[in-house]
């Protein structure tokens, strides 16, 4: 099966009922402190689908994953994962809420002062009872699975960058989460180590049906995985449909994000140099 | 090749004429030659038709002369603009009419803002240590019956870090700290032929009072701030946030492990803290003072009562509380990058290192007087 065919499938197999809705946003609005972020936001996850959230930096694409995860509470409106709102869980709900939902964080998150294995362990030692040796083989090959093996015993600043994130993706894939929340997979790696990152993500959705929301401005990114993608502008929805539909979508602000229209220059006024040869 | 400005008065002001590169060095000198004039009104014209090039330095030069000139409505003119030179003016945004830069509040009401503004961050700032304070009584006290526990062996290696480590450094300061107060003991006491008390008055103080507080200060600024870099880095990487999204408390992870490490080990090292001070009083008094070993002995253990021991032992956990909320509160609440994690260090061992003082005259005044 190509690529392009298991996109297909996904996005077929992907429509259906409220039952198939994963995440689902009405109308957030949220930000830090006085400064609202997002504005009266709205779309849905469907379960088995990587949706891609791009837009420019800081248009809040960040701040949705936060909410998501119960880390912000939004100002209004609300979300519902798995038809549960993380904002208001109780602490016992909490934990088996959490466990359904694996993160990725940009920087990788992995926790300094453990190694890459006790990381990837933690999931288990704090949410399961198996044995220690259990534990060890699992995470031994959850870091294989996203092409990191024999390094359990380093630590996380041993690792470059790239290795880091896949090591921060094979933790947050530990206790096999049916959504993965990515937050820039591939910023700031080379191509090669990004494409990398994005067919191992590509891979964890096909095989285990994991469905994603991956915030990126990575158009490579993008094309390669995503099955359906959400635009937000300066805290609004701009766009929501399939890549084909973005790149020949009637907006033009959409179109210039997928063909990367720079810019125009905005003429500045007037110059220094038609101030200085002014004749008074 | 360095500008050269020459300078020659008109009918229509003073003209300077450029010559070379107008560039960072060359700018400094045009701004030199011309504010003065300008400041007093005095309209000038700059010729730059000698000038070979100019970078933003030199267009920047151009701009602030001509705000000068704007500033005391007097005139600023170039001529002679050609080749590369008018290529970058002419890129050059023209400066804002008036200088903006940031709008800088002044005056008396800028005053009762500010001292409003620190009033609500003292309040926001405790409410945040008393929520702080709650969840490590709960994840410390009622988590664990609930079969809920801090992560295993995070204690004990925690108390290796700020309790085990801590042993050489405590017991030098305190062993010199012992020595120290027996010669000066020994320097009023010896006028009354009373050295046997050098004795009482090591023993006393470093029980009740020195024991406790050194070790504190030690501790406070060992791992007292260790704690807040670390936990200050965690929340800048995004550890912490990380930490919640697997479904775990970071009070229970982080907080609650070192609360009861230090719980432990503080008592422990205060008690070897007055040990070693003791053996250093007696080491001057049989030294220096000619005093017998066991007599030296026998008056420290008449001098000193349990009622001190308990006292300086009850202050030494609530010291250690001080040093191990302070430092997990600056760490948790850190905001901005490292240099955050820098002020939240400093602020952890000031702070503590106050408040312990403040606890310990409170401890003192509260036991002399009941």
């Amino acid at each position: 099966m190509t690529m392009a065919e298991g996109r297909d499938v996904n996005v077929n197999g992907g429509v259906g009922g409220p039952a198939d809705i994963v995440v689902e946003v009405r109308n957030m609005t949220a930000g830090y402190g006085d400064k609202v972020i997002l504005r009266d936001i709205s779309f849905n996850v469907r379960r088995g689908e990587i949706l891609a959230l791009i837009g420019g930096s800081g248009c809040g694409k960040s701040t949705v994953i936060r909410t998501l995860v119960g880390l912000l509470t939004p100002m209004s409106g609300g979300v519902r994962v798995f038809g549960q709102d993380p904002a208001v869980l109780e602490e016992e709900q909490r934990i088996p809420f959490l466990r359904r939902i694996g993160m990725l964080f940009q920087n990788g998150a992995l926790l300094g002062s453990m190694t890459v294995g006790d990381n990837i362990a933690l999931p288990f030692r704090e949410h399961t009872s198996l044995p220690e040796t259990v534990i060890r083989r699992i995470v031994e090959s959850k870091l294989a699975m996203v092409g990191l093996p024999h390094t359990a015993h380093l630590m996380p600043s041993e690792l470059s960058g790239g290795m880091r994130k896949r090591a921060s993706l094979s933790r947050a894939m530990a206790l096999d989460p049916d959504l993965l929340l990515c937050d820039e997979p591939s910023a700031g790696l080379d191509p090669i180590v990004a494409a990398g990152i994005d067919v191992t993500l590509r891979d964890l959705q096909r095989n285990l049906g994991t469905t994603m929301l991956v915030v990126t401005h990575e158009l490579a990114s993008v094309a390669l995985i995503a099955d359906r993608v959400v635009m937000l502008h300066e805290g609004h929805v701009l766009a929501d449909g399939t890549v084909e539909e973005m790149r020949t979508s009637a907006d033009a602000r959409v179109r210039d994000f997928f063909a990367r229209t720079p810019p125009s220059t905005v003429d500045a006024g007037p110059n220094l140099l038609s101030l200085l040869e002014e004749v008074a | 090749m360095p500008v050269e400005i020459q300078s020659s008065e008109g009918p229509a002001g003073r003209t300077l004429t450029l010559s070379g590169t107008l560039d960072a060095a060359a700018a400094t000198s045009l701004l030199k030659a011309a504010s003065p004039a300008l400041r007093k009104g005095i309209a000038i014209t700059v010729d730059l038709s000698h000038v070979s090039s100019v970078d933003s330095a030199g267009a920047g030069a151009l701009a602030e002369c001509f705000i000068l000139a704007s500033e005391r409505s007097a005139r600023f003119q170039a001529v002679g603009a050609g080749g590369q030179v008018r290529d970058v003016l002419s890129k050059t945004p023209s400066p804002p009419a008036k200088a903006e830069g940031g709008r800088r509040d002044s005056g008396i009401g800028a005053f009762f803002a500010r001292i409003g503004g620190s009033g609500y961050g003292v309040r926001e700032g405790s409410l945040a240590f008393l929520q702080l304070l709650a969840d490590t009584a709960y994840w410390g006290l009622v988590a664990p019956l609930r079969r809920r526990f801090p992560p295993a062996g995070a204690t004990s290696m925690q108390a290796l870090r700020i309790g085990a480590d801590a042993l050489p450094i405590v017991g030098l300061i305190s062993f010199l700290l012992g020595l120290i107060m027996a010669f000066q003991a020994a320097y009023q006491l010896r006028q009354f032929g009373a050295n046997i008390f050098v004795a009482n008055l090591v023993g006393v103080s470093m029980v009740r009072e020195l024991g406790p507080l050194m070790s504190a200060i030690v501790v406070a600024g060992r791992s007292g701030s260790a704690i807040a870099a670390e936990l200050g880095t965690m929340v800048v990487g995004e550890e912490i946030d990380a930490l919640r999204t697997m479904g775990i408390n970071e009070i229970r992870f982080l907080v609650v492990p070192r609360v009861f490490a230090i719980t432990f080990t503080q008592p422990s090292l205060t008690l070897f803290s007055n040990a070693v001070g003791i053996f250093g009083g007696f080491l001057i008094a049989v030294l220096y003072l000619d005093l017998s070993a066991a007599a030296y002995i026998q008056q420290t253990i008449s001098a000193l009562s349990l009622n001190d021991l308990i006292t300086g032992l009850s202050k030494s956990i609530v010291f250690a509380w001080i040093i191990v909320l302070i430092g997990c509160h600056c760490g948790l609440r850190i905001t901005g990058g490292a240099e955050g994690v820098g002020r939240a260090t400093t602020t952890s061992v000031v702070a503590s290192i106050f408040f312990i003082i403040v606890a310990d005259s409170v401890f003192t005044t509260l036991s002399t007087l009941l």
